[in-house]
């Protein structure tokens, strides 16, 4: 009789421990999860330094505190102590430049990663899954017949939708390894589409298309406007506002379509969803920046290695992380040589050798 | 409380997979449903889930008809705890658990204080509270399995659908997750699982459900149900029917050499 009336008391001290232990878990977990929302924090806030470095950047160098003073100047009265010139090369050149290419690298970074999500496989990005070289065909048919800033972009859309759904069906027939068959799918796709593309220079005009096509194809953000900008901005609000509401069903189809579904996603609609988003931001950084390779499939993985799976930390690291990286990758391009390089052949000498460091390390997040 | 499955039939093209089968659920029993390979087994389990709809005959819990809930209503009915498996990214253990709250979130939200105190109280529950911060992947078969089962937990369905989900366990492992689903069973929760191993049953179940090419075969206790003939019939295998020294668990063990 004690002993069992010994062994409720034990259970009844060790049952409320347990709930204590529970509380308290609550709250050493707050601290471990404000260490990602602080490394994500951390790297805004090193965006934003580079972000008003890079405006000093330049054939025309301009000092930070110049930099400072004009861009207080929009909301402060502050009597001016810089050249006009510097004014406006500030806003007329450099910023519309530089906002557009923070825009396309988060932009690139985030398709990236909800399209490895959705579709279970790490190496599901624009590049591998015929997205950019779809966009590219939809672009270069639309420079070739409208050349017209609009019909570019939606050609671009049509056209990356188009190959998107293609590597899908076509990927689900494959047999085997998964991972493999979407890969292949996608090389298969991607060639269709450069082929097309390979075509249309042929036959485009030598004196202004293909000069235009073929500048286009390389990826650059020289020669950007606040047009560009405008033009850009909406459709990947569009696209990577709904992305990050659905972080966490994301989180749910990484387990595999059934699982998702018994767990209450709807799991066709949350995936038509994810890749409509991300494949209209692409287009929409397709269409003003041309085909910029490898960022779609490094910053994800490299973000992955920071603040782990959960997409919770993943998407938005992954958004300031592209965009850092592509701001950084544009000065070189712009600064470097004094004739600029096309920054799409600059993140591919970068993203692929830092892609393989990123596949031979062990260390892993979770 | 129960579910049913009532007359369900299911064809896929001209083949019968599952015929004419009836049987219920308990609330607070733990069913299992046995049967060979390729018995239509994994096709019953998925049109209960409603994975499968294009059956013919009704599924129902508490006499409402699975195809009328909505999928969020049914995931807080009914959680799938799946056989374990490699997830492509690997999450922590929390992370993991958590997942199964988003069931009861409306959508486009986001797991917040509540849910992570639901899914820390489901790990406490499996006893995996010191392994939350682990990767999935970095814990032991067994430890992987009652992280599902928590998620099954977290998603706070009374029903749970487990697909042998003892299969790819050591010896150890699989009983101490089987004790841990006994458990549950008596907190309410209703527990149906697939399984090839006959001793879970004799050990574990209240009930079982015995399939033989699409057709229910025998429904009952285990004690009473399962026996040298069920087991020939079944599986083709000579089996003998054991008693332990305590006089009341039965187990079965294959006779060799003998046709």
């Amino acid at each position: 009789m004690t002993r069992a009336n010994d062994f409720c008391i034990m259970n009844r001290v060790l049952f409320s421990l347990e709930y204590n232990k529970i509380d308290e878990e609550c709250m050493t977990r707050k601290l471990k999860e404000n260490r990602k929302v602080f490394l994500i924090f951390l790297l805004l806030a090193v965006l934003v330094a580079a972000f008003i470095v890079s405006l000093g950047l330049g054939r025309y160098p301009i000092r930070i505190k110049e930099i400072l003073g004009i861009l207080g100047s929009k909301f402060f009265s502050v009597e001016p102590f810089w050249d006009s010139s510097a004014e406006d090369i500030l806003f007329r050149v450099r910023l519309p430049r530089i906002v557009l290419a923070c825009l396309v690298g988060a932009s690139l970074a985030v398709a990236g990663a909800s399209y490895q999500g959705i579709f279970q496989n790490p190496m599901a990005s624009p590049d591998i899954l015929g997205t950019s070289a779809g966009a590219s065909f939809g672009a270069a048919l639309a420079i070739m017949f409208f050349a017209q800033r609009g019909a570019i972009a939606l050609g671009a859309f049509v056209s990356g939708m188009i190959s998107v759904a293609f590597v899908f069906l076509v990927s689900r027939k494959t047999k085997g390894n998964r991972i493999l068959g979407l890969v292949l799918s996608g090389i298969m796709v991607s060639s269709l589409f450069t082929a097309g593309v390979s075509y249309l220079k042929l036959v485009a005009d030598p004196a202004d298309q293909l000069p235009s096509i073929t500048y286009w194809l390389m990826g650059s953000l020289a020669s950007t406007s606040l047009n560009d900008l405008k033009f850009a901005l909406l459709p990947m609000l569009i696209g990577i506002v709904p992305l990050f509401l659905l972080r966490w069903q994301i989180n749910a189809l990484t387990m595999g379509e059934e699982e998702a579904r018994t767990m209450g996603v709807n799991t066709k609609a949350v995936r038509v969803t994810v890749i409509l988003c991300a494949t209209l931001v692409t287009a929409a950084s397709v269409s003003v920046s041309g085909v910029i390779g490898w960022v779609g499939l490094v910053i994800p993985h490299l973000c992955r290695r920071m603040v782990g799976n959960n997409y919770q930390y993943l998407l938005p690291a992954s958004l300031v992380t592209g965009a850092l990286f592509l701001l950084c990758v544009d000065n070189i391009s712009r600064n470097a040589l004094s004739t600029e390089i096309p920054i799409g052949i600059l993140t591919a000498v970068i993203g692929a050798p830092f892609f393989m460091y990123l596949l031979t390390r062990k260390e892993e997040q979770y | 409380m129960s579910l049913e499955v009532m007359e369900l039939s299911y064809r896929y093209g001209e083949r019968k997979i599952l015929e004419n089968i009836s049987f219920e659920l308990q609330f607070g029993q733990f069913t299992c449903l046995i049967g060979p390979n390729g018995v239509g087994k994994t096709t019953l389990m998925r049109c209960i889930l409603r994975l499968l709809t294009d059956y013919e005959g009704k599924i129902c819990i508490d006499g409402k008809s699975i195809k009328d809930i909505s999928a969020k209503q049914l995931a807080q009915q009914m959680a799938y705890i799946p056989q374990l498996h490699t997830p492509m990214f690997n999450s922590s253990v929390l992370d993991m658990t958590i997942m199964g709250t988003i069931a009861s979130l409306p959508n486009f939200s986001s797991p917040k204080e509540k849910q992570r105190k639901i899914a820390l109280q489901a790990l406490e529950k499996m006893g995996l509270l010191h392994l939350k911060d682990r990767g999935f992947m970095q814990t032991s078969g067994g430890e992987r399995q009652l992280t599902l089962i928590a998620r099954a937990l977290a998603q706070q369905a009374k029903i749970l659908i487990m697909d042998e989900a003892t299969a790819n366990l050591d010896f150890g492992n699989r009983f101490r997750v089987l004790e841990q689903v006994k458990q549950l069973t008596k907190e309410g929760y209703c527990i149906f699982m697939t399984t090839h191993h006959i001793d879970e049953v004799l050990l574990f179940a209240d009930k079982v459900v015995a399939l033989q090419e699409g057709k229910k075969i025998a429904d009952g206790r285990p004690r009473e149900v399962v026996d040298e003939a069920l087991m020939r019939r079944l599986y083709q295998a000579e089996v003998e029917m054991v008693g332990a020294h305590d006089g009341q668990t039965q187990i079965c063990i294959p006779k060799r050499g003998e046709k």
